[in-house]
């Protein structure tokens, strides 16, 4: 059964940094498949994740930032639904003040060949708006 | 592939190999970038136009009341008095980027030649400018990792006249961004489209200048060490700068 772990995270709309600094990275991962040294009681050990997320990596600095991930079968994930497989969902992280704004599902099933896209949003005490979108269809785990 | 390749008249061989790879990962650019693609607003962020930048009342934006007149109030301090009220911890993160025990150093490179296949944005060259005699400390990728490559680059610099200097450049067309600046705080236009100068000063009295412009296809923020005041030849030397930085 697929587990979904969604981050909805109360607004929080405090601006105590001027964001000068902020330098931020945004990606998404899919079909990402790790084996846990210890298994998961109802999963098993195997942990098949797909994510999007954005961060302040050099400095892990809270930034305001919003983080969606469109997780989908068989192709884009688009608004007419054509698209659209029946284990199609959004994870979404809500507005949130974090080093790491992560929308993700850690129990997607593993034999699917998953395409992920990501919304990244962001807002700074001067700017607001899109940071982009990022797609994935492997883990690119050698970037991180 | 390599069948066809032998196929081909000599000259056309590798564009169709070239062309076939391409083909074969069922995933181009074209195919990606569509309008159609799933896109979820917060609330208040407005319309998207990806590759946009642009300015609006702050009483479109998503900012709260009290959000919206502590800027405009921070804006006019700057404009009377030349910087604006920031925490020591605020301004100490321009320091961040010339510390040599952070990430910015163990992932970065001091050689920008080392960086270029990972990067979708063409960094600006620095010829015929202020940075022309930059020293680099480091350099990093940032941005979206957007088609195997990333949307961004930081440079962190120490250049003659100018002291410690932090160049950051996204190309915001290649991420799809769409960037809003509230009318009420713009100070200038560069290119055609909004610039931002401000000086960031702690209680301690130590400070950093931020310089922020756009160009058709990038962001740039600039970052200097200490007080820039306006109408000073500093002043002038970074506007010109803005200006040439493509």
């Amino acid at each position: 059964m697929k587990q979904t772990i969604q981050c909805l995270v109360a607004t929080i709309l405090v601006f105590s940094s001027v964001e000068a600094n902020a330098i931020l990275a945004w990606v998404s991962r899919a079909n990402c498949g790790i084996t846990l040294p210890l298994p998961h009681p109802s999963t098993g050990s195997y942990v098949n994740f797909n994510e999007s997320f954005t961060w302040d990596r050099p400095f892990f600095i809270k930034r305001t930032l919003q983080t969606f991930s469109h997780h989908n079968l068989g192709g884009y994930a688009n608004h007419a639904g054509t698209n659209w497989a029946p284990e199609f969902h959004t994870v979404n992280t809500g507005v949130e003040r974090t080093w790491r704004s992560w929308a993700g599902d850690l129990f997607d099933s593993p034999t699917l060949d998953w395409w992920v896209h990501g919304n990244h949003w962001r807002r700074t005490r001067r700017f607001w708006g899109y940071l982009g979108w990022t797609f994935a269809r492997d883990c690119n785990l050698g970037q991180w | 592939m390599l069948r066809l390749s032998f196929s081909l008249p000599r000259g056309l061989a590798l564009p169709f190999v070239f062309c076939l790879l391409l083909v074969d990962t069922g995933d181009t650019r074209a195919q990606r970038i569509t309008d159609d693609l799933v896109l979820v607003r917060p609330p208040g962020f407005g319309e998207v136009r990806p590759g946009h930048v642009g300015s609006k009342p702050i009483s479109e934006s998503p900012f709260s009341t009290s959000e919206a007149e502590t800027m405009v109030l921070d804006k006019a301090h700057q404009r009377e008095h030349g910087w604006t009220a920031a925490s020591e911890e605020d301004v100490s993160e321009f320091e961040m980027f010339f510390d040599t025990s952070n990430e910015l150093y163990s992932r970065g490179r001091s050689d920008l030649s080392l960086l270029l296949n990972g990067l979708r944005v063409v960094p600006a060259s620095f010829d015929g400018t202020l940075l022309s005699r930059a020293r680099l400390h480091t350099a990093m990728q940032i941005g979206g990792f957007v088609d195997g490559a990333w949307t961004g680059l930081v440079r962190v610099m120490t250049v003659p006249s100018l002291g410690r200097v932090v160049l950051e450049e996204y190309d915001y067309v290649a991420a799809g961004s769409h960037i809003m600046i509230a009318e009420e705080i713009v100070d200038f236009q560069i290119n055609g489209k909004p610039a931002t100068f401000d000086v960031w000063r702690a209680p301690s009295r130590k400070s950093f200048t931020e310089l922020v412009w756009f160009t058709e296809n990038k962001h740039f923020r600039l970052l200097v060490n200490g007080t820039v005041q306006p109408a000073s030849q500093r002043y002038r030397n970074l506007i010109e700068l803005a200006w040439a930085l493509r």
